[in-house]
């Protein structure tokens, strides 16, 4: 076998020209051409023919290096892209689960502390009275306007989380279906660079957000409504500490990205 | 043989080669090229993009191989592979039972 600078080298150095991509998918296509290409080639001489008729006709066969690298290119940015979608979609059902939580969060703060602690707005805030009337026909039981209010952001508060946090089971539900078929676990979805690093930043600046307000509640709202926004904090921050913990883990296995 | 006409099935065709077992690209080409005697004349190097592709899609999985010479990359179907090859078989032979249908009628 002869591998010199001959009709396979020179197309091999072309085809590297051309080619786009992550470096492992780069060289694993380079890498397959070269197998290829030499394989073909010898083959060719093992039968009798010339060595370099022979390189001249697998290169030929295997194809005009620019449509090759193109035809590599095109395959690899679309499974990237795919792969980008599907890391944003699993941190959204995983963000739309956290709310999910957080709406059990809410119960169990109620059953400590009361719903004016975790629903009712600050003291002195005024309701339009057309809104009153219609809190208090959906809640006949309450004693005036405030209270009425407490109980409807009570169940809308919770309906939605629940219906946030089924959601979200559902739309991981499906990726771990999907990833299972593919081969592709939904733990190493959420474990990549990109999701990482997104959901470490979301996670983070929401726990920090819903810190400062639910902080502002206990002290200047006498810790009415607190609990609606702590109630984020206690799912947030652990979400926060997991991405955070990834981050480490990855950082100390293959170092610190180099921009 | 057209080249448009083997590009839409060419996925197809590399599931069947793959459903034999593993192998690696330069085999599945020749397979390819042995199979349909010479018929098929695609640039030979499109074949891996497809490869990766189907791998992409969790058809198949891959490893290299160092049982050769060289190091190679030795593909597999996944089991969502042999359903989708199941599938395109029974498509196939729908298709082919339609197609023939028709031109079996002659003007």
């Amino acid at each position: 076998m002869s591998q010199g600078d001959g009709p396979i080298e020179n197309y091999l150095d072309d085809l590297l020209g051309r080619l786009s991509g992550r470096p492992s998918e780069v060289r694993r296509a380079l890498r397959e051409a070269e197998d290829h290409l030499y394989s073909d080639a010898d083959a060719r001489v093992a039968a009798g023919e010339d060595r370099h008729a022979a390189e001249l006709e697998t290169v030929a066969r295997f194809g005009n290096a620019a449509a090759v690298a193109e035809s590599f290119n095109l395959t690899h940015r679309s499974a990237t892209l795919r792969e980008v979608i599907e890391q944003l979609i699993a941190l959204a059902g995983l963000g739309l689960v956290a709310i999910g939580i957080s709406g059990l969060v809410e119960i169990a703060m109620t059953a400590i502390w009361g719903k004016v602690w975790v629903f009712a707005d600050p003291p002195g805030t005024h309701y339009q009275a057309a809104s009153c009337r219609y809190w208090e026909s959906l809640h006949p039981h309450a004693v005036g306007c405030a209270q009425a209010y407490v109980a409807e952001a009570m169940s809308d508060g919770l309906l939605y989380r629940f219906v946030a946090g089924t959601v979200g089971l559902v739309v991981l539900a499906v990726l771990v279906v999907m990833g299972r078929r593919s081969g592709r676990r939904i733990r190493g979805v959420l474990a990549t660079p990109v999701t990482v690093v997104l959901g470490g930043v979301a996670s983070s600046a929401a726990a920090a957000v819903f810190l400062a307000v639910g902080a502002d509640r206990l002290t200047t709202g006498s810790g009415h409504g607190a609990g609606q926004w702590l109630s984020a904090v206690v799912v947030s921050v652990p979400i926060a500490a997991a991405f955070g913990w990834a981050a480490l883990r990855r950082i100390r296995r293959v170092g610190l990205p180099v921009w | 043989m057209a080249a448009e006409r083997l590009k839409g099935n060419l996925d197809m065709m590399l599931l069947q080669i793959l459903g034999g077992g593993e192998m690696h690209g330069y085999r599945v080409v020749c397979e390819l090229r042995d199979r349909s005697g010479g018929e098929f004349d695609l640039p030979e190097g499109t074949v891996y993009p497809a490869l990766h592709r189907l791998e992409s899609q969790g058809l198949l999985s891959s490893s290299w191989s160092t049982a050769g010479p060289r190091r190679r990359r030795v593909y597999r179907l996944s089991a969502a592979g042999h359903r989708a090859l199941a599938n395109e078989r029974r498509e196939w032979a729908r298709f082919v039972d339609a197609v023939g249908a028709v031109m079996a009628v002659t003007a």
